[in-house]
């Protein structure tokens, strides 16, 4: 019991431990009680944008995986879009922000594959980037693959081009290693 | 494949904070969409050989 209650705690500093790692400033969100939506709002020059993280879980024949949807919400026509182009002078902390919530759901549903596509052929590059930047801290925690049109998906590899990810949570058998550095 | 919600109710994050009103979208149509179109990847690419090997 003791092992699992410092499995557990170890796990959660070093969630946080990704984020400041990461030195990333996220806004603050809000999470639905099954941790399956969360929320936003972004902040600049284009005023107050909320933005909604939905992890939508999708049955497949012989395996289940939960489907990462990103958009504004419209409060005018009370739809999401993921297509328009806010230009709030914070990509950087909306990434930073999604990225949290990725962390926290797997902190939820350890077991989950996630699978993402940007909306556009330019936001899954940006996601790509994204993934490039902080590569060096994801890589411990999540097993991240890319897809190509010709293999698959394959282990990702910084400077690749990918048409879309799946990510799962690692198992935390690093954490023995850790604690013993 | 065993994918729980532990459920403690809360999050390990501290700008994360539960909100039991949330509204949920789950049934709209944006996110329908976007789930059945991330399936036909899925179904037409398959899971990572890798990635199935690191469930087991």
């Amino acid at each position: 019991m003791g092992v699992i209650a410092s499995t557990e705690l170890y796990r959660i500093i070093f969630q946080t431990e990704i984020i400041f790692q990461m030195n990333l400033e996220q806004y603050s969100v809000e999470a639905a009680k099954d941790f399956l939506e969360y929320n936003f709002y972004s902040e600049g020059p284009k005023g107050r944008i909320k933005k909604l993280i939905r992890f939508t879980k999708v049955e497949a024949p012989s395996f289940t995986f939960y489907n990462l949807g990103f958009g504004d919400w419209d409060d005018i026509t009370k739809t999401i879009n993921d297509f328009v182009i806010t230009n709030n002078r914070d990509a950087e902390r909306v990434l930073a922000t999604v990225s949290a919530t990725i962390v926290d759901f797997t902190d939820h549903y350890p077991n989950a594959f996630i699978y993402a596509e940007g909306s556009t052929i330019s936001r899954t590059r940006r996601y790509q980037m994204g993934i490039n930047k902080y590569w060096k801290e994801i890589e411990p925690v999540f097993d991240v693959f890319g897809l190509t049109e010709n293999e698959g998906f394959m282990p990702f590899e910084k400077g690749m081009n990918y048409l879309a990810f799946v990510a799962i949570r690692k198992k935390v058998n690093f954490i023995s290693e850790k604690m013993e550095g | 494949m065993n994918s729980e919600n532990k459920q403690n109710g809360k999050s390990n994050n501290p700008k994360i904070v539960v909100n039991p009103n949330l509204e949920d979208h789950g049934n709209d149509p944006f996110f329908v969409k976007k789930a059945e179109a991330s399936k036909k990847v899925i179904e037409k690419y398959g899971l990572p050989k890798q990635l199935i090997a690191v469930k087991k």
